[in-house]
Parts: structure tokens; sequence; C-alpha cells
């Protein structure tokens, strides 16, 4: 009877093995890859934060505390979110929504960078060329800036719009 | 005895729903200002950052930062006042919506919940996004030095793009929640 019900377990593992098409390899370099990337963001947003704090002043004790503090905490939200198939590489489909979000999330983090970098790259070309100009700097500032905010606006009229506020179409 | 009960559950199901939204609202556009302000503070604290950079800089750079951090300042304002405008938008249009209509305003707590929730996480996620952008651009900062006026363009274009999303997000809140009402009617 048990080697009935153990065989059946793994019967049911084969089959959603073979419905989702992914081997134990890829499932693991998936895992490394997003944990990877996770505590690439993780680390950055440690490092700005102990920037921040620096700049606003705080002592360095004190500023290496909270800094240690907000990176566990992140690193928990992360592993929260986080499906738990990446965590114990095991194949199962429970997780679809977790894993469907944090792709967003990852995806909207992406594309949004993209779109500041364009929109900084081409106000920087527009005020090398006011520069060149001979238009004064303040002036060629504000004039950058808003040339920017136009770019941004048309930006966020064609991204689209689940990646903005993080909700499934 | 049944008629004496009626009124009573009926203004119980009036009221609780009501009550329930406003919170929800407050709560949800609470938090976006609590966002907006982090976002900001932080960005402000990055320019604070590019000026003690540019301290060796010659005097046009240094101007230049300063008018820099008042375009930011600007940008704050115009962000608070979003926010609150949009806050008392949103009650003043569901409250005139509930008396527009015969029907009080009814919807399942469950699902109206559920939209706030959704909007909760996804204005959170959001700003954290913004926050590991800015770190990215403070890494660089740090290692490359200041380049005028590059880190500072990032700067506004940073904080101006996150305004917009947040602006959007609450949009989006107020109107899930508008086809949420309608839906249950």
């Amino acid at each position: 009877m048990k080697e009935d019900v153990k065989e059946d377990g793994a019967t049911v593992h084969e089959n959603v093995e073979a419905k989702t098409g992914e081997g134990y390899i890829q499932r693991a370099l998936r895992a490394t890859l997003t944990i990877w990337l996770i505590l690439t963001v993780v680390i950055v947003a440690a490092f700005g934060l102990s920037e921040t704090l620096r700049v606003a002043g705080v002592e360095r004790e004190a500023n290496l505390l909270i800094v240690f503090l907000s990176s566990l905490l992140l690193i928990l939200v992360a592993l929260w979110l986080l499906p738990r198939t990446l965590l114990t590489l095991k194949a199962e489909e429970k997780d679809e929504g977790r894993q469907r979000y944090i792709q967003q999330v990852l995806q909207s983090l992406a594309l949004i960078w993209v779109v500041l970098a364009v929109v900084t790259l081409a106000a920087i070309g527009l005020y090398s060329l006011l520069r060149a100009a001979g238009i004064e700097r303040d002036e060629n500032l504000l004039i950058s800036f808003l040339f920017s905010l136009l770019l941004i606006l048309v930006a966020l009229w064609l991204l689209p719009k689940s990646l903005l506020t993080l909700k499934a179409e | 005895m049944d008629n004496i009960l009626r009124p009573k559950s009926n203004r119980q199901s009036d009221t609780t729903p009501i009550l329930q939204l406003i919170a929800l609202v407050t709560g949800i556009f609470l938090l976006a200002f609590a966002a907006d302000v982090l976002v900001l503070k932080i960005v402000e604290l990055f320019i604070a950052g590019i000026a003690e950079q540019d301290t060796f800089f010659y005097s046009a750079v240094r101007q230049q930062d300063a008018f820099a951090k008042n375009l930011l300042d600007v940008i704050k304002l115009i962000s608070f006042i979003a926010v609150g405008v949009g806050f008392l938008v949103t009650l003043a249009f569901l409250f005139i919506g509930g008396r527009g209509s015969k029907e009080p305003l009814k919807s399942d707590p469950k699902e109206v919940l559920k939209v706030s929730a959704l909007s909760l996480r996804g204005i959170a996620t959001t700003a954290v996004i913004f926050i590991a952008l800015i770190a990215l651009y403070e890494l660089l900062l740090r290692i490359v030095g200041n380049q005028p006026p590059f880190f500072l363009i990032v700067a506004l274009v940073t904080a101006s793009m996150y305004v917009l999303v947040l602006v959007y997000a609450l949009f989006d809140y107020t109107r899930d929640l508008q086809g949420e009402y309608r839906r249950q009617e």
C-alpha cells in the first residue's frame, strides 16, 4: 500500500515536471539567476541607503546598523515574494501567482530603468546642443528638464499599464 | 417585529461600506503620500550628494546644483498638491456618485479590500523599484564622480517619473474602485 502511494507520488512529480517542461538543472539555473539578481538589487539599495544616510549626517555605526537591518528586511520581503519553488527547487505549480508577480516586478524594474536611461540620454543630448548654442546653464537645465518631462509623459502613455500598477492584466 | 428590525439592518448596510470606503481610500492615499515623501527625500539627499562632490567645482556648477534643488522643491510641492487634491476629488466623486443614484453605494467588501490591497502592493513595490534605481545612480556617482549636469538630470527625471507613476497608480485605484461599485449596482 505504502509502495503504491510512493509510486503515485513519483508519477505525479514526473507529470508535473513533464507539464512544466523544466528539468532540475534548468530550475537550479533559473533560481541562481533570480536570487543573484535580487541580491544585487538589495545590495545596491543598501549602498544607496548608506550613502543617503551619510549625506544626511547619520553617524557611521548607526548608519551601518540601519543599513544592515533594512537589508535584512528587504531580503525577508524578497524571500516572501519569491516563489517557493525557487528556494526548494521542487517542481510545483502552486506558486504561479507569486512567480508571475516577481517576474512582473523585475520586468517593471528593467523597463523603468531603460525608460529613465533613454529619457536622460535625450535630455543630456539636448543640454549639449543648447550649451553649444550658448544658452545659460540654469536656463539650459530648465529646458532639458521640461523636454524630459514631455518624453516621460509619452513613455508612460506608451508603456503597458500593468507594468506601472503591477497588476495582472 | 420584522418591520422594526428592517430599517436598522438597512442603516447598517448603508453606513458600513461608506465608512469602510473612507478608511480604505484614506489608507491608500496616506501610503501614497508617505511613499512620495520617502522617494522625494531620497532624491533630495541624492542631489545633496551631488552638491557634496561639486564642492571643488567652479561656482556656476554649484549654482546649477542649487537651481536643481529648487526644481525638485517645485516637483515636491506639485506632487503633494496632486495627492491631496486627488484624495479630495476621489472622496467627492464617490459620495456624489452615491447620492446621485437612488440606491446607496453597495459593494462586496472582499472585492473592495482586494482592489485596495492590490493597489497598496503596487504603490509600495513601485516605491521600492525607484529607490533601487536611485541607489544604482548613487553607486555610479561614487564610481565615476559627478559629470555635471548628468546626475542632476537623472535626479530630476527620476523624481518626476515617480510622481507621474504614483499619480497614475492612484488614478487607477479610483477607477477600479468605481468599477467595483458600478459592477455591484
